[in-house]
C-alpha cells in the first residue's frame, strides 16, 4: 500500500474577467496556491504538467511555465488533448510516479480567452468555412440536432442539466455565473446555433487551477492534510471530426469510463457525484449515458425529478461545471471532486466518498475520465 | 473495373478537389487498395492507410445526417446572412461532407431526408449544395 496516487493539494485563481494577467500569472498563481494546500515546499515539487492555454497556443509552453516558476522539473511539458488534458494529464503524473520518473506532480491549467482572443472557439473550419461552418458550438450543435432527432426527450434533458448546474453555480460564491436558471427563462433565450441556446452553452473565462500529484506513501512522509485518493482513470479518443465520425450521438467515453471503473474496482451505482464535463449541455447528456449512468429516457426522468441536485440521485457539477463557474476547459471540475471527498463543497453531498469526473476536448475527439476517493 | 474520373489540376488532393468544383464537379476519393471512399481530401485513405487512391465523380443524390442554423456570425463574411443553415450530408457512395440546404423549410426537421446536388457560385467559386428532393427514407 502507499504506491498510489492521491491528488494532495489543490489551487484556482478568481474565475471571470481577468485583465492585464498572462496565462503564465494565472498559472503561478494557481500553483501557488495548490502547493501551500498541500503544505509542501515547491523544492518538494519536480514534475510540471501543462495544458497549452486555447488564448494563445505556443511551443515549449511547458518550459516557459517552469523557467518563471524557477523549476527544473526531472519530468515536465505540454499535454494537448484540448479538455481532456487536465485529467490525462493527472494520470501520466501517477504512472510517472508509479514508474520511478518523479515524487510530486503539479498539474496546471490557465486560459484568458475572455480579455484575450476567442479565435480557437470561433474560428472558420477549413475549406468548409465558405459555407459558413465556423466555432466549436456549430460542431457541438450539428451532433445535438442529430441527438434531437433520435431521442424527443432531448430538450427536457438539456434544460434540467442547465438548471441544476446554474443551481450550483448560484451557491457557489467562487462562480463566474451566480444567476439561477429556470425553465421559461431557458426556452426563452435566444438561440446561438440551432439547436443550441445560449443557456446549452458554456462560460466564456480567463482564470487557472491547479492540483499536486504525489503517492499516498510520499504524502503520508510529507505530512499532507488532506490527499484524495485517485481510483481510477481512462481514457478514449474518438479523434475524427463530424465529417468522418460514423455515429455522431457515440463517442469513445464509454470506453474512458470502463478503463476507470475496472481500475478503480468499482460500477456506476457505487458513485456517489459526478462532475461532468459540461461545455454544452449535449455533452452532460451523452457522458452520462455512455458512463453507464442509465438510458437517455431513464436520465430525463431522473433529472426531471430533481436527480443532479446535490440531494438528488446523482448529484451533478456540484460547483456550477462550466456552464455556471468558469467555462475554462476542465481542471476546475477535478477541484471539486476534492472538495466533494473532503467535505468541502458549497453544495455538499452528504456522505460522498466516490466522485466520477470527466474531460473532454475538441469537438468530442477526446476524453479522459477520473474516481476519486477518500 | 475503374470508374475513375480524370484528376482535375493541382498538387495536393485539397486542391483537386477545388479545382473539381470550379468545374461543377463533386468528386471523391476512391482507395484503390481497399475500395474505401472518403472526404475531406487527404493523401492517405484513414481506413487502410494507403497512399494509391483515384478520383470518382459524386451521383449528386445524398441524405441529410444533420443539420443547424446559425443565429451568431462568428465568420465575418456571414453577418448580413444570419439566420442561416449548414448541413451535413452523406453522399450515396459513403463519403460525408458539410454544406449548405437550399430553401429549407422553416420548423422541419430534415434530418434522414434526401437531398440533390446543385452547383451555386458564391463566395468567389463554386459551391456544391443540396436541395431535398420528395422522399425521405425514414431514420436517416
Amino acid at each position: 500500500m502507499g504506491a498510489r496516487a492521491v491528488i494532495a493539494g489543490i489551487g484556482q485563481t478568481a474565475f471571470g474577467k481577468l485583465p492585464g494577467r498572462s496565462t503564465i500569472s494565472l498559472n503561478m498563481e494557481a500553483c501557488r496556491k495548490a502547493v501551500a494546500d498541500a503544505g509542501i515546499g515547491k523544492d518538494a515539487v519536480d514534475g510540471l504538467l501543462v495544458k497549452v492555454p486555447t488564448s494563445r497556443v505556443e511551443m515549449m509552453y511547458g518550459q516557459t511555465l517552469a523557467e518563471a516558476m524557477g523549476l527544473e522539473p526531472r519530468f515536465g511539458g505540454v499535454f494537448d488533448q484540448g479538455g481532456a488534458s487536465n485529467i490525462s494529464m493527472i494520470a501520466i503524473a501517477a504512472m510517472a510516479i508509479e514508474a520511478g520518473q518523479c515524487e510530486v506532480v503539479l498539474v496546471s491549467l490557465a486560459d484568458n480567452p475572455k480579455t484575450g482572443t476567442r479565435q480557437a472557439y470561433e474560428k472558420p473550419w477549413g475549406d468548409a468555412a465558405d459555407f459558413g461552418w465556423s466555432s466549436v458550438v456549430a460542431g457541438y450543435a450539428m451532433i445535438a440536432r442529430r441527438y434531437f432527432h433520435e431521442f424527443s426527450g432531448a430538450e427536457d434533458l438539456f434544460r434540467e442539466i442547465a438548471i441544476a448546474c446554474r443551481a450550483h453555480g448560484a451557491a457557489n460564491p467562487n462562480a463566474q455565473l451566480r444567476m439561477p436558471l429556470d425553465a421559461g427563462t431557458y426556452a426563452a433565450a435566444p438561440w446561438v446555433v440551432e439547436p443550441l441556446r445560449r443557456d446549452d452553452c458554456c462560460l466564456i473565462s480567463d482564470g487557472a487551477a491547479a492540483v499536486v500529484v504525489m503517492s499516498e506513501r510520499k504524502a503520508r512522509e510529507l505530512g499532507v492534510a488532506a490527499p484524495v485518493p485517485v481510483l481510477g482513470f481512462g481514457q478514449g479518443n474518438s479523434s475524427s471530426d463530424v465529417t468522418l465520425r460514423g455515429d455522431l450521438t457515440r463517442t469513445r467515453a464509454d470506453v474512458s469510463a470502463q478503463t476507470a471503473f475496472r481500475m478503480a474496482g468499482l460500477k456506476p451505482a457505487d458513485i456517489d457525484c459526478a462532475q461532468i464535463y459540461d461545455c454544452f449541455t449535449v455533452t452532460v447528456a451523452m457522458t452520462l449515458e455512455s458512463y453507464g449512468f442509465g438510458s437517455r429516457e431513464a436520465l430525463t426522468e431522473m433529472a426531471l425529478g430533481g436527480g443532479f441536485g446535490a440531494d438528488g440521485k446523482l448529484p451533478l457539477n456540484t460547483a456550477g461545471g462550466l456552464l455556471s463557474e468558469t467555462g475554462m476547459p476542465g481542471l476546475q471540475l477535478v477541484l471539486e471532486g476534492v472538495r466533494q471527498m473532503r467535505g468541502q463543497s458549497t453544495s455538499q453531498v452528504k456522505g460522498a466518498a466516490k466522485c466520477i469526473v470527466s474531460n473532454q476536448g475538441g469537438i468530442m475527439h477526446t476524453h479522459s475520465t477520473l474516481i476519486l476517493g477518500q | 473495373m475503374s470508374r475513375a474520373v480524370a484528376q482535375a489540376p493541382g498538387e495536393t488532393p485539397q486542391e483537386v478537389y477545388r479545382a473539381a468544383l470550379q468545374e461543377r464537379r463533386l468528386t471523391f476519393q476512391h482507395c484503390r487498395q481497399c475500395g474505401n471512399n472518403w472526404l475531406p481530401a487527404r493523401t492517405e485513405c484513414p481506413r487502410c492507410w494507403s497512399d494509391d487512391h483515384e478520383w470518382r465523380a459524386a451521383s449528386g443524390e445524398a441524405t441529410v445526417h444533420s443539420w443547424v442554423v446559425f443565429h451568431v456570425a462568428f465568420d465575418p463574411r456571414f453577418r448580413d446572412r444570419v439566420p442561416y443553415n449548414v448541413a451535413l450530408v452523406d453522399l450515396d457512395e459513403g463519403p460525408r461532407l458539410i454544406t449548405n440546404i437550399v430553401d429549407l423549410p422553416d420548423g422541419t426537421d430534415v434530418v434522414g431526408r434526401r437531398v440533390t446536388l446543385v452547383f451555386q457560385e458564391d463566395m468567389d467559386r463554386q459551391l456544391p449544395r443540396f436541395r431535398l428532393t420528395g422522399d425521405a427514407t425514414g431514420s436517416g
